[in-house]
């Protein structure tokens, strides 16, 4: 996690600030700045047997709001991940049936989201926001160890996530905005399990999705000072989703 | 504001990992958390277990603290009789992990558990005989009563350890390639599909010498059904098909014929216990044949106690050779050793359902037997196991899979693969359970 994960959060401090600088300039751009973190516990369907397991990701990330118009504001995300099902998850098409107990995954996460803010009435506002995520992650691999032959295994997880949020906002409390609206998550993954073992070769691959699409959401959207915002969001989709995100207002 | 950047990353990372240990990863976790989607709650409802510390309350004072101290919160208290331990049943509604974090904190208290739930990790069938057949499960019990004959802890093939995974299919047809069966046998009758008598030429392939019924049974004799034995296959199907006399003999034709017979009727296991010291194509070819198309040959190693492997057993790339082990996981004194043996199994005083053509109607009729036969009776059982769960499985792969997963039980003499044992005694359980993969 190291390696990764703290020069990509300094470089994006560094980045993102004379990238801020550019909302002087006559392209009326305005970029915002941020990091977020979330966690998903989603419940899902896995292979073809459809086991219920749930899948669990933590995802810090690096956040640039980009204004292209008064109501729309597009978003690019990069980050670190982890990711692991919190159930044993069985690989029993293999030649030598293998078990992910909990393993985590983890990897790059990158993403691009959309936001629309249509209409406003009173303290009232909507917002509709779409968000893609998909992930590059590191495979894994294991020493498979019999009696008298050994092997390897080793395994991929690969998944996008969409996420689509219609909110309606309130903000007439000073500085503290509260929303609350539907969630719409499309996870589409798959595991890939792989071994060779003496002269015994096998691939299963495994996909999974989520196991229910729509959730309610809830959360808030906190004024600290003249620049910074900070937001928290909680979903409910059969299991938990939380995200707190932290912006930098310029 | 870079080092206020920092700190608030800091602080959404606290909070970040909170939330991501909330929901159900700690064991302390409520049930409703730990179980949710219809898998059993991991301990009983609403029920805690106080260990009261040595030198504390006794248990009388314990429950009138109790009672007073956490009134709303606990239904009923008793000191359980077994292990001493305080039971509590929670009023319902009442947050157990909360009033588990309380009692923990009493001073007299020197833990307390939920009442976790647990479930054998086996498969062990109701059969009447099933204690006698320590092939199968081996608790060194008395296995043979008249003889005395007890058997070495663990010495057996983990069947029941498969069993949690597998107990195969109706649609797996064992052929078994030998003397008949008793078709009318009581704990046979119901597993058997129509077969073919090719010594007399016609549909009925009845046993009218004995061994037949009691490898038949071995390999699938009707499973968890109160009576008789248990067959290692449990769900498979058996096809007769006699191919050898009334005292056990037969020649490579008649036996190249039933070979074929069985990979043409839906046989993915071919069972052959019998052989011969010849090698000829007669018997290859039919091998050769059934292999192609995809079945999975076992074949005895012999009794001869000799360095010679009899065929078929010892066509190499077509037959998985299995030598006898017995109740210790020593090497059988009959057995034929060779560098073909690719695995052992039980085949030393192995109980199973009999036939003696003296008493032809006698159906309940179960008794001992030694040979490589029935050796190859319980590696055919466990193949058909396999690929009842994994029916993607070539035979080639089949054949690896059997080998690799066995144990290599005379390690401390021969480690390795060796000319007596091959890889070893089947392992069921390695069969048929994943590995873990740390």
């Amino acid at each position: 996690m190291k390696n990764w994960f703290l020069p990509l959060v300094l470089l994006s401090t560094f980045i993102s600030i004379p990238a801020a600088e550019s909302t002087s300039q006559p392209i009326e751009l305005t970029f915002t700045p941020g990091l977020e973190f979330s966690y998903h516990s989603i419940a899902i369907l896995c292979g073809e047997q459809k086991t219920a397991n749930s899948f669990n990701l933590l995802s810090p990330k690096l956040t640039l709001q980009v204004d292209i118009s008064d109501f729309i504001t597009l978003e690019v995300l990069a980050g670190y991940h982890f990711a692991f099902a919190k159930d044993p998850v069985y690989f029993n098409a293999l030649p030598l049936s293998l078990n992910w107990d909990r393993q985590k995954f983890q990897g790059l996460l990158l993403g691009i989201a959309l936001a629309a803010e249509p209409f406003a009435f009173g303290d009232f506002f909507m917002k509709a926001r779409g968000e893609f995520v998909f992930v590059l992650e590191k495979d894994k691999a294991w020493e498979v160890t019999l009696p008298l032959v050994s092997g390897q295994a080793t395994g991929e997880n690969a998944f996008t996530l969409i996420t689509l949020d219609v909110t309606l906002h309130f903000q007439g409390l000073s500085g503290l905005t509260f929303f609350l609206g539907p969630r719409l998550n499309l996870l589409h993954g798959k595991f890939i399990a792989a071994e060779t073992v003496a002269d015994l070769q096998g691939q299963q691959e495994m996909s999974y999705k989520q196991k229910n699409l729509i959730g309610p959401l809830a959360g808030a959207v906190l004024e600290i000072g003249d620049n910074w915002e900070l937001t928290f969001k909680a979903s409910m989709l059969a299991r938990t989703e939380l995200s707190l995100a932290v912006v930098y207002v310029f | 504001m870079k080092t206020k950047n920092l700190l608030l990353l800091g602080l959404a990372g606290i909070f970040f990992f909170w939330a991501a240990e909330r929901p159900g990863n700690s064991q302390d976790s409520p049930n409703k958390e730990i179980a949710p989607y219809g898998v059993p709650a991991c301990f009983v409802p609403g029920q805690l277990v106080v260990k009261l510390a040595s030198d504390g309350r006794t248990a009388a004072s314990a429950n009138e603290f109790l009672y007073s101290r956490y009134r709303g919160q606990i239904q009923s208290l008793r000191r359980e009789k077994y292990s001493g331990y305080l039971l509590i049943d929670a009023t319902p509604g009442t947050d157990l992990a909360e009033l588990k974090k309380s009692l923990v904190a009493e001073k007299w208290v020197q833990d307390v558990s939920f009442n976790y739930l647990a479930s054998m990790n086996a498969q062990i069938p109701n059969e009447q005989f099933f204690s006698y057949q320590y092939a199968l499960l081996n608790n060194g019990q008395v296995f043979y009563p008249e003889k005395n004959l007890r058997g070495t802890m663990a010495a057996d093939i983990k069947a029941t350890e498969g069993w949690t995974w597998s107990t195969g299919s109706s649609g797996i047809i064992i052929a078994i390639i030998d003397t008949g069966i008793a078709v009318g046998h009581e704990d046979l009758k119901n597993k058997i599909v129509p077969g073919y008598d090719f010594v007399n030429d016609d549909t009925d392939a009845q046993d009218d010498n004995g061994h037949g019924t009691l490898v038949a049974s071995l390999a699938a004799a009707e499973t968890n059904n109160g009576i008789g034995i248990a067959g290692v296959g449990w769900n498979a199907s058996l096809l007769p098909v006699k191919v050898l006399d009334d005292q056990g003999n037969g020649n490579y034709l008649t036996i190249a014929a039933g070979i074929k017979y069985a990979a043409d009727h839906g046989a993915k296991v071919l069972n052959l216990s019998l052989g011969g010291d010849n090698d000829s194509f007669i018997l290859k070819d039919a091998c050769q044949y059934a292999f192609d198309k995809g079945c999975s040959l076992v074949a005895a190693a012999g009794d001869d106690g000799s360095d010679a492997v009899q065929f078929p057993a010892a066509y190499d790339l077509l037959c998985t050779a299995v030598g006898a082990s017995d109740a210790s996981d020593k090497l059988a004194d009959f057995s034929n050793r060779g560098p073909q043996i690719d695995v052992v199994a039980p085949g030393v005083w192995v109980y199973g359902a009999a036939f003696d053509p003296a008493r032809p109607t006698e159906l309940r009729f179960y008794d001992w037997g030694n040979g490589t036969s029935l050796a190859a009776a319980h590696v055919s059982g466990a193949i058909a196991l396999l690929i009842a769960y994994k029916p993607l499985l070539t035979n080639q792969q089949i054949m690896a899979i059997i080998k690799y997963t066995a144990d290599d039980v005379n390690a401390s003499e021969k480690p390795g693969i060796d000319m007596d044992m091959g890889y070893g005694r089947i392992n069921l359980q390695t069969l048929l359970s994943p590995y873990n993969l740390d």
